[in-house]
């Protein structure tokens, strides 16, 4: 399977709920992410999309191995990854970067611009001296930042800046594949554009691959080629951009996707907007058969009772619903 | 009886702080009509917040509404004593505010803080506000409402907890309701929801609506008509139409700025063009046009002198010296 | 090959002290400390006469040309002993203080960002001590331990640091969580490489400001400790014993309580003041630049 750079088997993660301070006793397990499977190949972005309790940001977590999966196997260009310690993922980890998403919280405010982006250079000694500056200051310049900011500290720059200097750490060892959490979301509209941008132009230049988790299906629209809609910790449709977009299959992308408002009064006083009723369940008692059947409007006596697996129905196109069964 | 509902001339609050004079709202003016909804867009730190604050005479410490008339319903809002305005805020206008953990109160039950304000404005017993807040609760689709009455803000979802704030501003039937971001903190299928209750109920009401928000589209879905702002001026004033369906009309460069850099989700862009330059540091706000430094068809005069509102045609009006 | 640019750990270290400089109150506090501590180092030259010699017909005598600040009720320099006193504060302040914090810090940290079984049982440990009056137990740690100096210093170390921990642990929960540090774990740094290089560096502000707050508290309880005998042992001096001592005369003599004291407050207040001043010189976002 050495073809994927990334591959993720019947991956699971269940956050125990426990009760009392010295002698816990486990009530239940909140089932962010239960079996859901996945690839990336290089050179190629897949987009995460879902919204409060679909799994998406623990998905990210397990695969930095910042989560130990309750089960399930993940493989990083054809090694097995999952239950590696720390000291083990040494190596590996030097080939992933990271984006997080709240650019206030992601670098240390008491260290310089040269020292954050210059971290897993000076952590895996990979360069030292006069050959680390360089390769920082280019890194710095890469992102659009100038050689006066490496002796500047975080609290100095705006939003849009900071993930520019995140992109640059993210960037620092070349590596093949990099996990961007909610990359843009605190960041107004003229500076997700330039973000974006960035990200593109980047990612065309030094071919790495990406995983984009996002709640906005417009940003991963933008980035991704491949995307996978989550919903209370499954996948529910898994396909190429172009084809979740021109034809949505799950009844869920369907909501979605019409839920999302476009800069047009006509075609928003024309629109159909698919309304779900009632609310995003719990993730700790999610529903009993396919979990999206309370608030779907197609709902088959079977829903209830079969939960759907990923079938694919042509072309890639892969989607968990007893419509298309 | 005027035919506005809302009338904001030349509106100026600016915060009085230790590093200088913050001018948060730089003479601003726009009308809203009856049952009209209105969008005042912007990006971060352009105005928005604070001039629905100046209208609810809710400005924050070390800011003042130095000069300029809000009237409402012909009346001049900067001129009423306190306790006229909190007459007339919360029965005759109603804020639903971005956050509602924190504009929630926490330590009280859901179905009192809706009661409480029947009961000041409209002057009901206790049970009867009770009652009405039942009702309330039950008319934004919140189901088991008279057991949901009794239960706390933490309690609740996000979205249901957006809605208790709807129920909140609906409670007494006011002309006017100003929507601070109402859905930023909320997922897009539960917006929808949100959205969709914000137009049902105003169609049965027939209040006026002022939403504030930083999300373009959400203007072209909810609102007739928007006011674009930038650094605390009012860039442009169109209908809904005008500005988002008809490429060839002419408008303000950042306008036509924020929309090219909208991501679609329904075509692929090839490249999101991209305003150059980032927001003005409400404390050093350039001189002459404000937006001049990331315009893309500044000249000499636009570093000089601020450009006056154009009316390019009839209730479509452009602050630039260059509008075709 | 000509250098990138230049910014290295030095420069660091510059741009602290610059900003420190910036700060009057700071650098003059550090003056004064400084002046202290040689007065402290150099005690055998600046002191007039020997802090223990007795002059039993010139007792409790009020400052004069003779003896500048007095005599105590044995008749000895209260300068001199003032100026060997310092000693004592000070070696008892600087090194429980620091070594309190040293615990304090380790514990706060490991308790904080690791937690745990271990966490459960150090922070159960910290609790315990706390339940206790300070001083009451420094005096039952001097008694075990038995009189003298390093004994005090001891004793005031063991008692000093729960507080330390419990504040370190907490500035350190609320660190983890913040997404700098997932950010680093993404990297591949092991948990002790975080600790020191991410979580240390942005608690030592509040570690600086409780620990010049400790330096007045170690002062105070050594004092007490000296004057019932289970601290430093007369002849020598400290100011707090002076002070304790000099209670008794306080209605008819009271310089020989007020200089000690003057000299006391003064040390404290220096020790605040840079200490406000470093927290602030330490954090990027404070220094004025």
């Amino acid at each position: 399977m050495s073809e994927f750079l990334l591959q993720v088997n019947n991956l699971k993660k269940y956050f125990p709920v426990t009760r009392g301070t010295i002698l816990k006793k486990i009530i239940g397990y909140v089932y962010a992410v239960d079996d859901i499977d996945f690839s990336i190949q290089t050179n190629e972005t897949l987009g995460i999309v879902g919204e409060s309790g679909s799994g998406k940001t623990t998905v990210a977590k397990l695969i930095l191995g910042l989560l130990q999966p309750t089960s399930g196997k993940i493989f990083f260009e054809g090694q097995e990854i999952t239950s590696k310690s720390n000291s083990k993922m040494k190596e590996i980890r030097r080939k992933m970067g990271a984006i997080f998403q709240d650019p206030f919280s992601s670098l240390d405010p008491r260290k310089s611009v040269y020292k954050i982006v210059g971290e897993p250079i000076t952590y895996h000694k990979v360069y030292s001296g006069s050959e680390k500056e360089r390769v920082i200051l280019d890194l710095v310049t890469k992102v659009g930042l100038k050689k006066v900011d490496l002796n500047r500290y975080p609290h100095e720059f705006s939003g849009g800046q900071k993930q520019r200097i995140a992109i640059a750490r993210a960037l620092a060892l070349n590596p093949a594949l990099i996990i961007a959490d909610e990359p843009v979301s605190a960041l107004d509209a003229s500076v997700q554009a330039k973000i974006l941008n960035l990200m593109t132009d980047l990612k065309h230049k030094y071919k790495f691959s990406m995983l984009l988790i996002s709640h906005d299906l417009s940003v991963v629209r933008y980035v991704s080629d491949k995307i996978a809609v989550m919903y209370l910790g499954k996948i529910v449709e898994l396909s190429s951009s172009e084809d979740l977009f021109s034809n949505p299959l799950h009844p869920y992308s369907k909501a979605l996707l019409s839920s999302v408002p476009v800069p047009s009064r006509t075609v928003m006083l024309k629109r159909e907007v698919r309304i779900l009723k009632g609310e995003i369940p719990s993730a700790s008692n999610p529903p009993p058969g396919c979990r999206f059947h309370p608030r779907c409007y197609y709902t088959q006596p079977i829903c209830e009772k079969v939960e759907p697996t990923l079938i694919d129905v042509g072309n890639n196109h892969l989607v968990a619903c007893h419509l298309y069964a | 009886m005027s035919k506005e509902l809302l009338k904001i001339t030349n509106l100026k609050t600016y915060f009085f702080t230790r590093e200088g004079v913050t001018k948060a709202v730089n003479d601003v003016s726009f009308k809203i009509g009856r049952n009209e909804a209105f969008g005042l867009v912007g990006e971060s730190g352009c105005g928005k917040t604070v001039t629905a604050l100046s209208i609810m005479r809710l400005v924050p410490y070390l800011g003042k509404t130095v000069s300029g008339q809000i009237f409402f319903e012909g009346e001049d809002l900067i001129k009423k004593s306190e306790t006229d305005i909190r007459r007339i805020r919360g029965s005759r206008i109603s804020m639903i505010f971005q956050d509602p953990l924190t504009s929630l109160n926490p330590t009280m039950k859901i179905g009192n803080q809706i009661a409480e304000k029947i009961e000041q404005h409209m002057h009901l017993s206790r049970e009867e506000a009770w009652e009405e807040s039942i009702n309330l609760i039950n008319l934004v689709g919140i189901p088991d409402s008279s057991e949901k009455a009794l239960q706390y803000p933490f309690q609740l979802s996000g979205g249901m907890q957006q809605r208790i704030m709807i129920a909140i501003a609906l409670s007494c039937s006011p002309h006017l309701i100003i929507a601070d971001e109402p859905t930023t903190n909320v997922d897009v299928t539960i917006q929808a929801q949100i959205i969709r209750l914000i137009r049902e109920k105003r169609e049965e009401s027939k209040s006026s609506l002022l939403l504030i928000t930083h999300n373009l589209a959400l203007v072209a879905w909810l609102c007739d008509r928007l006011a674009v702002m930038y650094a605390g001026k009012i860039m442009e004033i169109g209908n809904s139409e005008q500005i988002f369906d008809k490429p060839d009309e002419p408008k303000h460069p950042y306008t036509s700025g924020l929309l090219a850099c909208i991501p679609s989700v329904h075509h692929r862009k090839r490249k999101l063009k991209m305003i150059k330059g980032s927001i003005p540091n409400l404390l050093e706000v350039p001189l002459g046009c404000p937006f001049h430094p990331r315009c893309e068809i500044a000249e000499e005069v636009c570093s000089r002198k601020v450009p006056e509102p154009i009316e390019v045609e009839p209730a479509h009006m452009i602050r630039c010296h260059f509008v075709r | 090959m000509q250098r990138a640019f230049k910014l290295t750990s030095k420069s660091e270290l510059y741009a602290i002290f610059y900003a420190l400089k910036k700060n009057k109150p700071a650098i003059i506090s550090l003056g004064v400390i400084i002046i202290l501590c040689l007065t402290a180092v150099l005690a055998d030259f600046l002191a007039p006469r020997d802090p223990a010699e007795q002059n039993l017909d010139y007792r409790l005598k009020p400052p004069n040309t003779d003896y500048l600040l007095g005599t105590d009720e044995l008749g000895r320099c209260i300068l001199s002993r003032i100026i060997y006193g310092s000693r004592v504060s000070l070696i008892v302040g600087i090194i429980s203080v620091s070594v309190s914090l040293g615990i304090g810090i380790t514990v706060g940290c490991i308790a904080g960002y690791f937690g745990g079984k271990i966490g459960t049982i150090l922070m159960t440990l910290v609790d315990i001590t706390l339940s206790f009056p300070g001083l009451v137990l420094a005096i039952g740690f001097a008694a075990l331990l038995g009189p003298g100096i390093n004994n005090v210093m001891l004793a005031l170390s063991l008692v000093g640091w729960p507080p330390y921990a419990r504040v370190i642990r907490g500035e350190t929960l609320a660190l983890r969580e913040k997404q700098f540090i997932s950010a680093s774990k993404a990297i591949g740094e092991s948990g002790l490489y975080i600790v020191l290089h991410h979580i240390i560096p942005n608690i030592i502000s509040a570690a600086i400001v409780m620990a010049t707050l400790g330096m007045g508290w170690a002062i105070i309880s050594e004092a007490g400790l000296s004057f019932i005998g289970l601290g430093i042992a007369p002849p020598e001096s400290s100011w707090g014993l002076m002070i304790s001592t000099g209670r008794l005369y306080f209605l008819y003599s009271p310089h020989t309580i007020i200089f000690p004291c003057l000299f006391l407050s003064l040390t404290i207040l220096s020790f605040n003041i840079l200490g406000d001043g470093l927290r602030d010189a330490l954090d990027p976002r404070l220094r004025i630049r």
